[in-house]
């Protein structure tokens, strides 16, 4: 039968408006399924709500963890490396109350758990650098696929232990993301792990005789959204 | 939806040039009453069990998520890079509103919640899901199910 569509004006990946507001998505929920009574169609309407969060209200959103600043070593990727296992150290207490309030987390793709984080973060940061690290021991896929699950349990420990500290209400997804790429160190290390798997196929096309060789495309953890990578900041 | 002013330009052009599948005319059918519907949900968010196989790109196949589902047993494999989580990390009800179907349940707003709902891989062309898709609407009327919404993210 055709269907009764409702469009609604939220961000993408938040088709019910608010999280965690169940009056919200009750309201939102309730139009949609109003649209059952039509007699005839096909129907498509706008939901005339606005979500609360907008790009204006996100604006004020921070996240209070300082980040690191790097660590004078022998090296550029080193220094960060330590950088990151700081800042991740630094999140998880955060994690650990996030997932003890809501009971689950989204993180576990790679076959780690959280207290993996860590070495996730380690391995990534290697890898980042040029090295070929041993892979973790409990991952669910092998390499390189292994990379994308631990780039997304990443994303989503960042995410989940940043949403659980006081202070504000949890921003939209396009702050969220912002502040995941552009202002942490594990950001600089998804750049930097995009940039050396991008030029490895690139060496590989060329060997290749300018055509794309067998096998998928490199894994890449930046979305199209953030393929740009901000200018550095001062340490 | 998001608006598509709200998006990169070239963000926007791309779902405007999204190929959109012609499956033709199809006849009006009344749904029932909302207080005797049973309602499922169809997700394209690539959820499922955590113990569930993970979603692979271009898949067209789908996940059982049962209507007792503890929200701590359900993740996301979802093949694209470019698809928001967060929302869904902090409540999954924002992509899948179960608990909320359940609610509108108990206050005998609907007449009751699927025994199973379903989730497909939202990047996948879905014409590939031409095969999987008549399974599914056979699986829903074996429930019982009268009402579907479609959520995609």
């Amino acid at each position: 039968m055709p269907s009764r569509s409702l469009w609604v004006p939220f961000e993408l990946g938040r088709p019910l408006g608010v999280p965690d507001d169940a009056d919200f998505q009750i309201g939102v929920l309730k139009s949609l399924l109003g649209l059952f009574n039509r007699k005839s169609g096909p129907v498509i309407e706008d939901y005339p709500i606005e979500s609360p969060v907008t790009a204006e209200t996100d604006a004020a959103w921070s996240c209070t963890i300082p980040l690191p600043p790097l660590p004078d070593t022998t090296t550029p990727a080193e220094a960060l490396k330590q950088a990151l296992l700081q800042e991740v150290g630094s999140l998880a207490p955060w994690h650990a109350e996030s997932m003890r309030r809501m009971g689950r987390t989204s993180f576990g793709l790679s076959g780690l758990t959280p207290e993996s984080m860590p070495e996730v973060a380690a391995f990534l940061a290697d890898v980042a650098s040029g090295e070929n690290p041993e892979p973790l021991s409990g991952l669910s896929e092998p390499l390189p696929i292994a990379i994308r699950y631990m780039a997304d349990d990443a994303k989503a420990y960042y995410m989940e232990a940043a949403n659980e500290q006081p202070g504000s209400d949890s921003p939209g997804g396009t702050r969220m993301w912002t502040w995941i790429y552009h202002e942490t160190r594990m950001g600089q290390v998804f750049y930097d792990l995009r940039d050396r798997l991008a030029s490895e196929y690139a060496d590989r096309m060329a060997a290749n005789g300018g055509e794309r060789p067998p096998g998928p495309p490199p894994i890449n953890p930046i979305s199209a959204r953030f393929a740009v990578r901000p200018e550095p900041t001062a340490p | 939806m998001v608006r598509l002013k709200d998006l990169p330009k070239e963000y926007a052009e791309g779902l405007l040039n999204l190929p959109i599948p012609d499956y033709g005319p199809a006849p009006w059918t009344d749904a029932p009453d909302l207080k005797d519907a049973r309602v499922a949900i169809i997700s394209t968010a690539g959820i499922h069990r955590a113990s569930d196989e993970k979603f692979a790109g271009g898949a067209a196949d789908y996940r059982l998520i049962p209507g007792d589902l503890d929200f701590a047993e359900l993740t996301m494999s979802h093949v694209s890079v470019n698809f928001d989580r967060s929302g869904f990390q902090q409540d999954p009800n924002l992509v899948f509103p179960l608990e909320r179907l359940r609610e509108l349940e108990a206050s005998g707003e609907i007449g009751s919640v699927a025994r199973w709902h379903y989730s497909f891989m939202g990047a996948t062309d879905p014409s590939r899901m031409d095969e999987t898709a008549p399974r599914v609407a056979k699986l829903l009327k074996e429930d019982g199910v009268n009402a579907v919404i479609l959520i995609p993210v």
